[in-house]
């Protein structure tokens, strides 16, 4: 893994989100701020697509469950290749655009669910990993034709909501193994610190519905590759990571605070927070290497089908 | 494979009910799923710990486990949230069709699910069973009223609630064909005549395609006479005594009032004439739902209020929907 580049990767990701948000004059981006890393290792390390053919049927699933961070995902299929332009981008939240508000699956390629009604991603991860699984049983005699991960990122929010429990409950006792849990634990909701209403032992909560829990910082790269390793190779339990993260990552008078959950930035501390992370302060700058390298990615999207 | 990737539907065969049988609609809607199940391998069914009360398992589906992942048969739980979400999952990944199960006043517990589904245009069937006061003795805690007139208010929502045994089968087959959105079926729990669509005095059961249809008529009617599933009976009733009167009546019945609204405007005026004024709608749920239908001048029996626990006879008798009160009202309004 070239962490050098999967950090210029992530820290892009980063930078378009707060850049559309602050255009659009709404959003959220303490939520692509804090997870851009767990994610852009997942897309560039992990993930099965081809982004040229969004709907090939043995790919793996991702699913944003707190839709809230859409930028986060409309960052990323950007960078990956997706039929998501930069103008796409600049259009975020406006009438007829490719880059609504919330995820909406008829409208983007590579969304997979609708999302922003907290917890039901979760659940609609689940409904596809149960898929897989029938499916994979029915079809895979000779030939191994279905054989794909649904991963899925969820925050405090989406683990507080009963449907949480209900169907996470559900795949422990399914023994849905190819299902993998980004747990954005970033300690911070709406109103403020989760220590308001949520103080609930979710490691033990999920060891309790007999998932693997892996714990780790989720700004550390290596970290978060070798426990996506550990997460897959697991296949006779659904994993959940729980990724110690920040909110607002990387700006410097807002990050760790609820103030950066559901508003723009503002103009300055976007300055100040591309300067903090070492990006150019341009608006909606990619660099050359970072197209360059997600690339690779993106051209083995045709091997991947024909594995 | 290939077929069941591309969303492609193959034939599907239904065997008619024979007029003369009474069945609640939850049991011809089991029968109707015996028939599914062995035609369609990607069909995946499923209740919240339901399954004997909505009738949702065939004999030929196994249940799926762990051990038995080809199993298409899915023991949700008490999770009807859960379900519904999970179902929409499995919808969306794919190569399945998902239906599930659970009483019809715990819709409210899968709701904003549904509406999901219905937002995202994706096929899901809802199986919801116990539709009514009719259910008896369990009491308002399960007897849905305004449940019917909520999910008729999602758009792109298709509810459909047959009246017989030969509804639930056509209720069945245009849910499986709609690729484009949620369907739900609600089902009584109490027996319903299977009427007789061989002779004169019952329409055809491709009339109810178009989701609202005149299942029994006289030429010159000057009432008409609304009801959905088992209410139909109750309106059928009242015709036969307006008839013995002498007045004519025609007893339309909603099986979709989505699936109607869709309909060309020419059929629309052909089943509801404006000339016709005098109209009366009888469902044992919520009015809202039938306003735009009997129009200012029109009426409607229904239920404002929370059931009761008793056997299903008399709280229909006490809740005042019943041909008896159907005629009287038509009476009135002829007067
Ligand atoms: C069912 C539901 N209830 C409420 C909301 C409104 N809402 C959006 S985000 C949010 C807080 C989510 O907190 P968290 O998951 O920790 O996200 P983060 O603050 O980390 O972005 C709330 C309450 C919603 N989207 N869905």
């Amino acid at each position: 893994m070239n962490t050098d580049l999967i950090k210029k990767t992530a820290n892009t990701v980063r930078g378009l989100s707060i850049d559309a948000i602050q255009k659009a004059s709404s959003g959220h981006p303490g939520l692509p701020l804090g997870m851009a890393d767990v994610t852009t290792v997942l897309f560039n390390e992990h993930l099965k697509f081809n982004p040229k053919n969004p709907k090939w049927f043995d790919r793996d699933r991702f699913v944003l469950s707190g839709g809230h961070g859409s930028m986060l995902l409309y960052s990323l299929l950007h960078l990956y290749g997706y039929d998501l332009s930069l103008d796409d981008i600049k259009q975020f939240r406006q009438w007829h655009s490719k880059t609504p508000g919330h995820p909406e699956v008829q409208d983007t390629d590579g969304v997979e669910t609708t999302t922003g009604p907290l917890g039901q991603g979760l659940a609609n991860a689940v409904g596809m990993a149960l898929a897989e699984t029938i499916l994979a049983a029915k079809y895979n005699t000779d030939t191994e034709i279905i054989n794909h991960y649904t991963y899925v990122t969820a925050g405090d929010g989406d683990l507080q909501e009963g449907i949480s429990h209900e169907v996470c409950s559900f795949a422990g006792h399914n023994k849905l193994g190819k299902l993998i849990v980004f747990y954005d634990s970033n300690h911070i909701t709406i109103d403020g610190d989760t220590k308001l209403s949520f103080t609930d032992d979710t490691k033990k909560r999920f060891e309790a519905y007999d998932w693997q829990v892996i714990e780790i910082d989720g700004h550390n790269y290596n970290e978060i590759n070798e426990a996506i390793k550990k997460a897959k190779s697991e296949t006779e339990k659904p994993s959940i990571i729980i990724c110690k993260t920040t909110i607002g990552f990387g700006s410097p008078n807002k990050a760790g605070t609820h103030d950066v959950h559901g508003s723009p930035l503002g103009e300055e501390e976007i300055i100040l927070t591309k300067e903090n992370l070492n990006i150019s302060t341009e608006k909606f700058y990619v660099p050359d290497e970072v197209y360059e390298f997600t690339k690779q990615k993106i051209k083995k999207g045709k091997e991947f089908e024909e594995l | 494979m290939k077929q069941i990737i591309e969303n492609k539907l193959p034939e599907i065969k239904i065997e008619r009910f024979e007029a003369g049988t009474k069945f609640a609609t939850r049991a011809s809607s089991g029968k109707v799923i015996e028939q599914l199940a062995e035609q369609l391998p990607n069909l995946i069914g499923g209740s919240a710990d339901l399954t004997p009360s909505n009738k949702t398992k065939a004999k030929s589906q196994t249940e799926y486990s762990p051990n038995n992942r080809w199993g298409t048969y899915i023991h949700y739980g008490i999770r009807e949230f859960g379900m519904a979400g999970i179902m929409n999952g499995i919808a969306l990944h794919g190569g399945l069709i998902p239906y599930g199960g659970t009483f019809f006043v715990f819709s409210d517990y899968m709701r904003s699910a549904m509406r999901m589904a219905a937002l995202m245009g994706i096929r899901v069937i809802y199986v919801l069973t116990h539709d009514s006061i009719g259910l008896g003795e369990d009491g308002p805690t399960h007897q849905p009223v305004e449940h019917l007139a909520s999910l008729r208010a999602i758009p792109n929502l298709t509810v459909f609630r047959p009246a017989d045994a030969n509804e639930t089968a056509l209720a069945w087959k245009l849910a499986l064909k709609n690729t484009s959105g949620p369907s739900v079926l609600v089902l009584t729990r109490q027996g319903l005549p299977t009427v007789n669509r061989n002779g004169r005095d019952f329409a055809k059961i491709e009339e109810a395609e178009k989701g609202a249809y005149a299942v029994s008529d006289d030429v010159d009617f000057d009432i008409i006479l609304m009801a959905s599933g088992s209410e139909v009976e109750i309106a059928v009733k009242a015709k036969e005594m307006l008839n013995k009167d002498g007045i004519e009546v025609r007893v339309v019945s909603f099986l979709s009032m989505e699936i109607f609204d869709n309909q060309s405007d020419g059929y629309k005026d052909e089943l509801l004439p404006e000339r016709c004024e005098k109209r009366i709608a009888v469902e044992a749920a919520s009015s809202m739902s039938w306003y735009k239908y009997v129009g200012t001048k029109g009426k409607v029996i229904g239920i404002n209020k929370f059931g009761a626990s008793a056997p299903y006879e008399k709280l229909y008798e006490e809740y005042g929907i019943t041909a008896d009160t159907v005629y009287n009202a038509a009476r009135n309004m002829l007067n």
